[in-house]
């Protein structure tokens, strides 16, 4: 009877029956792990969130332009919240205009960097919600080093003390665990981990 | 490949708040896992109602009482009892056979089937809870046809209207995902749904094996 010894069991719990009382109820440092989304997937989530109120978000992307957001929202908008973008992904490419609800930036090389990122464009946007999509980028928790986890763990514990208030109180991290599975879920610092499982099913070719 | 469904799950982690969950879990119970072996199992099941005593009535369509006897004298359970019908060994072990902590059963052809054994066992010790490892030999979730998704309603309607009640408050139905993404899992006719990722370390030989695996000769799989 061989056994390979377990490294940790992650439980999770469908939330189906009790999703929107989990939605209204979201603050703190959540993790958001996902099987690949659409950014038009991200704002299904984001218009569950807090339904009825008026809320302000900014979103750190360092996966889509501002341009192919603006785009998705045309098709799937943002019900009773303000967006505004810090694209890391067309500054790298492109000598951009910052507008009113987007500036372009590059993208920052970790997550100390990350941190500034934050915290230099809370000031400008005022945000109730921040969006980090994705750190990724920054991790991987299927094979994560020390160094990574020690990294992520202080990077975890200063943004929820110095980028978290009263009205801004909500830090929402955005992870694809396409990698494979997360075997270190950083539950030390993390008030919330919810995982979405985008399920597509594909037809059978008939002749 | 054009796509005509999608679908949404959304799952929380229960990290700090599992053995609470687990302390007090009841109704039906379906739990995906992801090929867990029986001894990991056994964490887990130690966990549910751990606060007291309980009856525990399990039933085995993927390894014999032998095997699990085994496991559990290496790690017990605690405070449960547990009698298994194994309808692995069923074949080879008549009902004559019988022991005390094991009955013997030919393996259920159709969910009808296994629900006579599961009246048939609540009879014989009315548990807490009632295990069933797993419903993956019955249905597969990745490609049911409409028939297998309506018999499987009407088993978990049967399960709740004539076998729960207050003392068999609990029935955990285990569901081995490696059978493929669970395009239609019957979500409602649940009360909580858990999903158990297993994670072992991958050993540098697994690596390999993975980069380089040996093609296995047909003749060698069938004999």
């Amino acid at each position: 009877m061989e056994e390979l010894k377990v490294v940790q069991v992650n439980y999770w719990k469908e939330i189906r029956k009790e999703i929107n009382k989990t939605m209204e109820s979201l603050h703190g440092l959540v993790l958001l792990t996902h099987n690949s989304i659409e950014f038009s997937d991200l704002i299904d989530f984001l218009n569950n969130l807090r339904r009825n109120q008026q809320t302000t978000i900014l979103y750190i992307s360092l996966i889509n332009s501002y341009s192919h957001i603006k785009q998705t929202l045309q098709t799937h908008p943002l019900a009773s919240k303000k967006l505004y973008v810090v694209d890391c992904v067309s500054g790298f490419l492109l000598e951009l205009q910052d507008t009113v609800d987007c500036v372009y930036r590059r993208p920052p090389p970790n997550l100390e960097e990350m941190k500034n990122l934050i915290m230099k464009n809370i000031q400008w946007s005022n945000p109730n919600i921040i969006i980090v999509d994705s750190i990724s980028q920054f991790i991987n928790f299927t094979v994560p080093t020390e160094e990574e986890l020690h990294n992520l763990y202080a990077f975890l514990r200063s943004i929820k003390e110095d980028a978290l208030g009263i009205t801004r109180d909500t830090i929402i991290l955005v992870y694809d665990d396409r990698m494979g599975s997360m075997k270190k879920l950083p539950t030390m610092f993390t008030d919330t981990i919810m995982k979405l499982e985008i399920i597509k099913e594909k037809p059978e070719w008939k002749d | 490949m054009i796509e005509t469904g999608v679908e949404i799950k959304y799952w929380r982690s229960m990290h700090n708040e599992i053995d609470e969950v687990l302390k007090n879990l009841e109704g039906i119970i379906l739990v995906l896992h992801n090929s867990m072996e029986f001894t990991q199992s056994i964490d887990f099941f130690n966990k549910i109602k751990s606060n007291h005593f309980t009856n525990i009535l399990y039933i085995s369509l993927t390894r014999s009482y032998n095997y699990m006897r085994h496991a559990l004298e290496q790690k017990p359970l605690n405070q449960k009892r547990i009698l298994f019908i194994d309808c692995v060994s069923g074949f080879a072990f008549p009902a004559e056979e019988n022991i005390d902590t094991c009955l013997y059963h030919k393996p259920p052809r159709d969910l009808q089937t296994m629900k006579d054994i599961i009246h048939f066992g609540i009879e014989k010790t009315n548990p807490d809870i009632v295990i069933i490892d797993s419903l993956s030999q019955l249905i597969n979730f990745s490609k049911p046809t409409e028939q297998e998704l309506d018999e499987f309603y009407s088993f978990l309607h049967d399960m709740r209207q004539q076998m729960l009640n207050l003392v068999n408050n609990t029935f955990v139905l285990l569901f081995d995902t490696k059978m493929g993404i669970l395009y239609h899992l019957p979500t409602q006719g649940f009360d909580t749904i858990l999903k158990l990722e297993i994670n072992v370390p991958i050993t540098n030989s697994q690596q390999t094996n993975q980069l380089f695996r040996e093609k296995t000769p047909l003749s060698s799989v069938i004999a």
